[in-house]
């Protein structure tokens, strides 16, 4: 149970009626941009991405968006970076990351990073050189065998809501000490787009979307305080909505990442930020120090961190079969509907922020 | 500060007067008056005294003299006035209880009267020195009209030490509370300089200082843990205790050990006449109190005991998990006290209170807090007094983190020792006192265990400090003239780490963390380390006028013991942390200067009164501090300085059929850190507000009369936002999180605090005997006073807006019934 959960519980239990609402809250931003750098390094095959940002600032221009100039506090991507990755020390030669997407910089490794290696990133951007704390890749890691069932509980003002809980059964490391587990799960699903009557009845296109199910739920292991090698334990790893999205398949898939101990400590300090719920046993939150400095400048804060870690990946799926509850197609065409009465994601595949029409090549496989 | 008087003299002791009057009985000996022959054997149940003869030659005054105890709380009574033949006479009972006055020959009408006790009306003949021992009763609640006024009518313009305050149980009682339930640490709260991080929060903060700056005394006897869950109730039971004392900075040299504040808790006595007592029902709790003589006058026996009701409330829930948890708090008070012989009396005082929450098979946590202490206090000759002290206290906390693979149970406590005794030599003009006191702490091993069956987690321990702290003090009263008092004070404090422990050493160039160690040495035993130094204490009072004095106070405090927590505000399961050769001892420097005056007969006071404090090796927490299961805390925390300043301004009235108060205080509480290292400072070493700095604060208090047996009050409170820090950008980790990016800390305030609350109280609804009947109203306008403000993602946006967490954003109604049985009055 989160220690927002916990909290509510308690003032509910106090026969209090706790309240939280939202308010507005006056704040100074910063004087300048920050630079935000977000990675992932293991050692898959790739590719591995490397993320850029800066936040908002007072001094921050506005930027032009289908032909208005918008101002907003979202982070905004920072391009035309050089960003490379290092190897004991030394430069991987010929290796760089390539800025696929405004901000988004992609590398697929000629051959898979290895364990007991020292890694780390420099970013080159205008005149400035960052660069990562050397990470050496961990070697230790536990086994996932994953598992779903579907259940009604409380979510925000729903007091009934259908939700799906995704299990791992782990099976820790042999080794006893210092070895630390991160899950990230991400999801892809099928999306039916409205198949408006047309004379070819050409289906609309496939639609996969990408997402993460629970971003905020970041489960951590710290195997220096286990005593139970080889042992077994069920994690809860994700909670998702049951929705329209489960009307085909839904895949999971989970990365068990086995981190360094700076790593560990980083998520922690996420985890204890992101949970904040503002109650009487929550520590003062503070700003996240990530791993990474102007070598020129090392008071300059930079925000982020960018992950050395040894990766595990599994896969479950969902299919229409296993859900129990009632599931409504919200893009099926209706005739007489008018078309912009549906839902912008009905009507196409980019109106989600991550998608492809393409199966990824697992798809079928599993 | 308050007490609720008569107007009307029609009380139980004045019927008891109509029914003994003509009678004569021997009257109690007076004890250590030498001079004072047995000339007359005064009556003590007839009002009417004789001593000698008229007949024959006489000189042209005679002493009367004597002691005056109060019947219903077995004491000494200090400040009872004589009056004699309708005027007062000036001359009133000492700290000990006696009073001693010349008269002429003849019949004279005397007097005693004192603010909370019915007076008792004597016809003297005197034609001999004689004695009168009286024993007086507290006045009854059920009056014609009421007053309210200071123990002494001029206590505050004439008491030599400012940023002092008091108050009583029954005062307290008439102060709106929450859930009905009059509360120690509710009520001061309302006083100036005394506030608290908010709701939800245990403890106090007086003039800006950490609520483990105060020392928690009862009966003189050290208390650790002072509230239930949250800070909604503190540990003291209203019923059993008889009034508090708050030194809000200024301590004399008897009290120590704290760089704050010091809170006396004085408990009552059971009746020594007959068995009595009371039971109660209200919205949160059901207590019961009993009180009654072992051997009558003699040994007396008072049993307190305190206990939630809310698991009803949970029972109603539909949610299955709340129907299966638990929500407990209790405390029980045992008190007895044998007077072993006139002057001489034995009290032995236990104190046990306790929380448990759990949440249906997950979190949880509890605590329990035990203390027994057995005191003597003794009148050893016409001059002197003598209180010796011996304790032992015990503190455990759990907490159940139930969640995944690393479920655990996590346990802590402290045990401590405390001896304590005190000479005091007294005459009219000047009083010195001397004692020693020691206090052997014993922290235990904090230790973490698996909980459930798929807990993996390593069981472990960490062995906690042990500590002796000594100090001997000095305090000199001297009224140096009418116009001038002096309370002159020394005391001298040591501290020692003892062994068993394991002592780290740091690389000097650098912080202290993890990763610097140097070295590390284990001692099996002996002394690791000693602090200590000296405390002077002053305060002075110059009056410049009968009704008008000025004040001026100076303390030096040290503090070997602090409590440690990483939350915002404290909590019952924060850990107590014993000063180490890493972690020095605080010392802090308290001064104030006040004006005090009253006016119309004492039926307004007012007050001005300043106060400002440095303190030294004050203790906050780097970010993400870890202190559970830590052997080096050192590596948690921040050192640094603090500074706490302000002003607090009170018009009070104190007679009338509407009276109470209205304050104002500015206070400041700022903290700087001191280190060249970033590890080691907060805001790079600029002066912070601390979590507990309110500049603004407004209380208003009023109470009223309804007649014939009904209260009623009315009470506001204003305060400006603590300290927060806020989000000013936030950026997204892989994962799709959006996390937020803090300002430096506690560079923004939540919103302001108001809050209006009500209560009325009656009398003798039921049963003639003595029962009450209470309405109360907490936070009438149902206003959502923010206790925090945190961001949470818009689910919309994806964005982080701004929350406000309102622990009570509602009205709160709750009624309360309490019935008297047994006693001997009607």
């Amino acid at each position: 149970m989160t220690k927002f959960g916990f909290w509510i519980a308690l003032v509910l239990l106090l026969g209090s009626t706790a309240c939280v609402d939202q308010i507005s809250f006056p704040l100074e931003k910063t004087e300048s941009q920050r630079l935000i750098v977000s990675g992932l390094i293991t050692d898959l095959e790739g590719p591995h991405r490397i993320y850029l940002s800066q936040t908002t600032a007072s001094n921050r221009p506005p930027i032009r968006v289908n032909g208005y100039l918008t101002q907003n506090d979202a982070p905004r991507p920072v391009q035309n970076a050089r960003v490379t990755i290092w190897g004991n020390g030394q430069p991987i030669l010929g290796e760089s990351f390539q800025e696929v997407r405004p901000g988004e910089y992609e590398w697929k490794p000629v051959q898979r990073l290895q364990v007991g290696i020292s890694y780390f990133v420099q970013i080159e951007i205008g005149g400035k050189t960052y660069r990562s704390t050397p990470q050496v890749m961990p070697s230790i890691s536990g086994e996932d065998a994953l598992s779903f069932s579907f259940e009604r509980a409380r979510i925000a003002d729903n007091p009934d809501a259908a939700q799906l809980i995704l299990k791992t059964e782990l099976t820790l490391p042999q080794a006893t000490g210092e070895y630390y587990l991160r899950w990230a799960v991400e999801e892809a699903f099928f999306w039916d787009l409205t198949f408006f009557p047309n004379p070819f009845n050409k289906a609309p296109p496939n639609c996969i979307v990408f997402a993460y199910p629970d971003p905020e739920r970041i489960t951590l292991v710290n195997g220096k305080v286990l005593n139970r090698p080889g042992g077994k334990s069920t994690q809860v790893i994700a909670q998702r909505l049951v929705d329209q999205s489960f009307l085909s398949r839904h895949y999971f898939m989970v990365n068990q990442l086995s981190i360094t101990k700076e790593a560990y400590t980083y998520w922690e300090r996420v985890r204890e930020v992101v949970n904040n719920s503002g109650s009487v046993f929550d520590s003062p939150p503070a700003a996240i120090r990530g791993n990474l400095s102007n070598i020129n400048d090392p008071k300059e804060v930079v925000l982020g961190f960018v992950e050395v870690a040894k990766s595990r990946e599994t896969r479950i799926f969902t299919t229409r079969g296993d859900v129990p509850y009632f599931l409504e197609k919200v893009c099926e065409y209706i005739p007489g509907k008018r078309y912009d009465q549906y839902l912008p994601t009905c009507l196409s595949c980019s109106a989600f922020p991550n998608s492809t029409e393409e199966y990824p090549a697992w798809w079928f496989r599993d | 500060m308050m007490h609720l008087l008569s107007a009307n003299l029609v009380t139980p002791s004045f019927l008891d007067f109509r029914k003994i009057v003509g009678k004569r009985v021997l009257l109690t000996f007076f004890l250590g008056c030498l001079f004072f022959i047995n000339k007359g054997a005064a009556q003590s149940d007839s009002l009417t005294y004789h001593f000698g003869t008229p007949e024959g030659s006489h000189p042209g005054s005679y002493v009367l003299t004597g002691k005056i105890q109060s019947l219903d709380l077995g004491d000494v009574l200090p400040g009872v006035g004589v009056h004699v033949n309708g005027i007062f006479s000036g001359v009133v009972t000492d700290k000990f209880g006696y009073y001693l006055i010349s008269l002429p020959p003849g019949v004279h009408r005397v007097v005693f009267r004192h603010i909370s006790h019915a007076p008792r009306i004597t016809e003297v003949h005197l034609f001999g020195n004689g004695v009168i021992d009286v024993d007086l009763s507290l006045k009854s609640f059920e009056l014609d009209g009421v007053v309210v006024m200071s123990d002494d009518p001029d206590r505050n313009v004439r008491n030599p030490i400012s940023g002092v305050a008091k108050l009583s149980a029954k005062e307290l009682k008439a102060i709106p509370a929450f859930m009905g339930e009059a509360d120690i640490f509710k009520g001061l709260q309302l006083m100036p300089g005394v506030s608290s991080v908010g709701e939800g929060t245990s403890g106090i903060n007086v003039r800006g200082a950490k609520t483990d700056q105060n020392l928690i005394l009862m009966n003189e006897a050290v208390v650790l843990s002072s509230n239930h869950a949250l800070g909604f109730l503190s540990g003291f039971n209203t019923d059993v205790t008889e009034n508090f004392t708050l030194y809000k900075g200024n301590l004399p040299a008897n009290y120590g050990g704290r760089a704050g504040a010091a809170l006396d808790i004085s408990m009552r006595s059971g009746s020594t006449e007959a068995w009595q007592g009371q039971v109660g029902v209200g919205t949160s709790n059901a207590k019961l109190l009993v009180e009654g003589p072992l051997v009558k006058e003699k040994v007396s026996v008072l049993v307190g005991v305190r206990k939630s009701n809310v698991s009803w409330l949970l029972r109603q829930a539909r949610d299955l998990d709340i129907q299966a948890s638990k929500l407990n708090f209790y405390d029980g008070y045992l008190g007895a006290q044998w007077k072993i012989a006139q002057g001489h009396s034995l009290d032995l005082s236990t104190l046990v209170t306790g929380d448990t929450f759990q949440f249906s098979n997950e979190f949880g946590f509890d605590w329990t807090n035990a203390l027994s202490s057995l005191r003597y206090k003794g009148v050893l000759g016409e001059k002197i007094a003598l209180k010796a002290l011996v304790a032992a206290g015990n503190f455990d906390n759990t907490l159940i983190d139930p969640e995944g693979i690393a479920a655990a149970k996590v346990s802590n406590g402290m045990r401590y020792q405390q001896g304590k005794v005190t000479a005091t030599w007294a005459d009219e003009t000047l009083s010195l006192s001397v004692g020693l006191e020691a206090i052997h702490y014993q922290g235990k091993p904090e230790s973490r265990l698996p909980y459930g069956e798929s807990s993996a987690i390593q069981a472990s321990r960490v062995g906690k400090e042990k500590g002796v702290e000594g100090a001997g003090f000095l305090n000199l009263e001297l009224e140096v003239s009418e116009a001038t008092s002096l309370i002159a004070g020394l005391r001298v404090s040591r501290y020692a780490h003892l062994g068993p422990d394991t002592l780290y050493s740091y690389l000097p160039d650098g912080p202290k963390t993890v990763n610097t160690v140097k070295s590390q040495q284990i001692y099996d035993r002996g002394v690791l380390k000693t602090y200590g130094g000296w405390e002077p204490r002053l305060a002075l009072r110059q009056n410049l006028s009968s009704r008008t004095s000025l004040k001026l106070s100076y303390a030096r405090l040290y503090q070997y013991i602090q409590s440690i927590s990483s939350t915002v505000g404290p909590t019952p399961i924060d850990l107590w942390q014993l000063s180490t050769v890493n972690i020095p001892p605080q010392r802090a420097d308290n001064f104030s200067l006040g004006a005090f005056t009253n006016a119309a007969e004492n039926k307004w006071e007012y007050t001005v009164d300043a106060f400002y404090r440095l303190s030294e090796n004050q203790v906050e927490y780097r970010d993400f501090a870890d202190i559970f299961l830590n052997p080096q805390m050192e590596t948690a925390l921040v050192f640094g300085k603090g500074k706490a300043y302000g002003m607090e301004f009170m018009v009070k009235k104190n007679l009338g059929t509407l009276t109470g108060w209205i304050a104002y205080t500015y206070s400041r509480s700022l903290f700087q850190s001191e280190s060249l290292f970033a590890e080691e400072q907060i805001n790079g070493n600029a002066w912070t507000p601390s979590n507990y700095d309110k500049p603004h604060e407004v209380n208003l208090i009023l109470s009223r009369k309804m007649y014939p047996r009904g209260l009623l009050n009315l009470t506001l409170n204003y305060s400006t936002g603590r300290p927060v820090s806020a989000v000013t950008a936030s950026y997204y980790l892989n994962g799709g999180l959006v996390v937020p990016d803090y300002s430096q800390r506690n560079q923004y305030r939540i919103p302001d605090y108001f809050r209006i609350d009500f209560s009325y109280t009656v009398e003798k609804v039921f049963s003639k005997k003595g029962d009450s009947l209470n309405f109360g109203i907490y936070n009438l306008l149902g206003r959502r006073n923010a206790y925090s403000v945190f961001w949470k993602k818009d689910a919309d946006s994806q964005q982080l807006r701004p929350y406000r967490l309102a622990i009570l954003g509602a009205i709160f109604p709750s009624i309360s019934y309490t019935v008297q049985f047994g006693g001997t009055h009607d």
